[in-house]
């Protein structure tokens, strides 16, 4: 068994701010055309003086509190220096622990299911440009095409602790801060290239490697899964694992080596000069910590109180702050909540991702969930029928009612019409009545060629019933 | 803290700074950065253990509104570039030597 340590660096865009970081550029650069949203600050031409955004301020130490950061009593910023086209004053504005200086916020931890995961630090920085690969993949391209529109759009990257073993943990930590983000309302990350990580992960006998830029946190899972297998072989088969940094190819889902990091490449940070320090005043953490939101742990508690439900889904909704949000407009609605969640938990979101969409794009608003679930209720409709009609709720925005009358699909709850139905099928398979007279997994399917005849419409506990009774008496 | 001036040195910094120099240029240099450590090294001779280090001569830095302010126009902000194409600046590959 080797020892696998993965430490995350997320960044996180601040997309609820209307400027960038440093400058009144819309911090929506989302579609525009190439470099149509900058100025002479972003651009960093000589001579333009940055001001910082008080509102990024103010969403930064939302975040440091919410993760129990040691929130540093005044804002520094320091030039982080390097040399590529998509920064062009050479530099990136940023934030560095050293002698006069540290990030905003210190320490703090985010709670996973199962264990802490240990957060360093949480600096402010500048996104650098975009850049384009004109042959599509920056390892052919002779020239890169670059777009500044996302230049000084304000990040927080938070760094862990290398408190992670598994290529799981490392997603539900991500998938968990984002969760804090939204609830915080500081990040939506559902918004492409919101959240992005950098992943180092080592396993015993090896040096540590440095996955850059993956885009969600599924990826992140792969990633590292892929990158903990490579290391494993080469350790095994004595090559040894040297220091370096791995570009992730989410095309191909292989990890490629970017450089070969021989020492901690020097960034020589030195103190911005046009950016004095800002003091963070007892006052505004006060004001802050009075007006933080409600937390996604807080949320799994009140759920579970409010509504009765399990820890286990309480923990699957409030992990997507929007599918949280439409389960209690739904239960504004139908107020057996434990049905409501399990719903959405077992088939809504099973739709969703069959075709890979957000919550906000169904159409299936909460007051047809909760009409769908009163029709059921009250025997309207079977499970079955709530099953077919659903993805049509979804994709096509159809009412349940709708659906009824079009399908003519309602529960079949006539009984002597469905006691006919059982005892034809009955007499259509003797062979299968022995059977199941000594196997009572058998009436299963019976059930299922009664569902059959009755196009869906029966009640399955029903007929499972009706045919246990009729077998005994054979 | 002493700083050896030595030809490790100057290459290092010929790397950081992505230019290379001359033999006789090294020398020039190397000669330089011993003139100014020689005298910046006349702060060594002050007792600072009990001062906070300085991180800016300025106490309190401004802090703006966040509020939209009209970008510049695309041809004014591609005014400065070398190579546009498509309304791209166009800059070196990032991969490789």
């Amino acid at each position: 068994m080797y020892l696998t340590m993965i430490g995350l660096e997320v960044h996180t865009h601040l997309t609820s701010l209307k400027t960038k970081l440093f400058c009144s550029c819309p911090s929506d650069y989302v579609g525009k055309p190439p470099n149509s949203n900058v100025c002479p600050v972003c651009l960093g031409l000589p001579g333009a003086i940055p001001v910082f955004n008080e509102t990024a301020l103010k969403f930064a130490l939302m975040v440091g509190l919410a993760l129990g950061s040691r929130i540093s009593d005044r804002i520094t910023f320091v030039r982080k220096h390097y040399f590529y086209p998509d920064m062009s004053k050479n530099y990136q504005i940023s934030q560095y622990d050293g002698p006069g200086t540290e990030a905003v916020a210190m320490g703090g931890e985010v709670k996973l299911r199962d264990k802490k995961i240990r957060i360093r630090r949480i600096n402010i920085e500048e996104d650098p440009a975009k850049s384009i690969y004109p042959t599509g993949s920056m390892l052919t391209s002779t020239y890169t095409m670059l777009d500044y529109n996302r230049s000084g759009v304000g990040m927080l990257e938070i760094v862990t602790e290398p408190d992670m073993s598994e290529p799981r943990e490392a997603r539900e930590f991500i998938e968990k801060l984002r969760s804090i983000l939204e609830h915080l309302g500081v990040c939506d990350g559902s918004i492409e290239g919101a959240i992005r990580a950098d992943a180092n992960v080592s396993v015993e006998g090896g040096e540590r490697v440095e996955v850059k830029n993956i885009g969600s946190a599924k990826d992140v899972e792969s990633a590292i899964t892929y990158e903990i297998s490579r290391q494993r072989a080469a350790v095994s088969q004595g090559l040894g694992v040297r220091r370096e940094t791995r570009h992730w190819d989410s095309e191909r889902r292989v990890t490629v080596p970017l450089r070969t990091k021989e020492t901690d490449e020097d960034y020589r940070y030195f103190p911005d000069p046009d950016l004095p320090p800002i003091q963070v005043t007892a006052s505004l953490i006060e004001d802050i910590k009075s007006s933080m939101p409600e937390l996604p742990d807080q949320r799994i508690q009140r759920f579970m109180a409010q509504y009765g439900i399990n820890e286990y889904n309480a923990t699957v909704l409030v992990m997507d702050k929007g599918l949280a949000d439409f389960y209690e407009r739904v239960t504004l609605h139908y107020n057996n909540y434990p049905k409501v969640a399990s719903l959405l938990i077992n088939d809504y979101l099973r739709w969703l991702n069959e075709k890979d969409m957000k919550i906000s794009q169904s159409k299936a608003g909460p007051e047809q969930v909760a009409e769908l679930l009163r029709m059921l209720e009250n025997g309207t409709i079977t499970i079955k029928i709530a099953k077919e009609f659903l993805p049509r709720m979804i994709y096509e925005g159809k009412s349940p009612r709708e659906l009824m009358e079009a399908t003519n699909m309602t529960a079949l709850r006539d009984m002597t019409i469905l006691e006919d139905i059982v005892n034809q099928v009955l007499a259509e398979n003797p062979e299968v009545v022995k059977k199941a007279k000594a196997d009572s997994k058998v009436i299963h399917f019976l059930v299922g060629q009664v569902m059959k005849k009755t196009g869906k419409r029966a009640e399955p506990e029903t007929v499972y019933k009706l045919i246990e009774e009729k077998i005994a008496r054979i | 803290m002493r700083i050896a001036v030595n030809d490790d040195l100057v290459k290092k910094l010929e790397s950081l700074s992505l230019v290379e120099l001359s033999q006789d240029e090294r020398s020039r240099i190397r000669k330089d950065l011993e003139d100014i450590l020689a005298f910046f090294s006349k702060l060594d001779q002050l007792d600072l253990s009990e001062v906070e280090p300085t991180f800016h001569p300025v106490g309190a830095g401004k802090t703006r509104k966040d509020v939209p302010d009209d970008p510049l126009p695309v041809q004014e902000a591609l005014l400065n570039a070398r190579k546009i194409k498509e309304g791209y600046i166009i800059g070196p590959k990032t991969f490789g030597d």
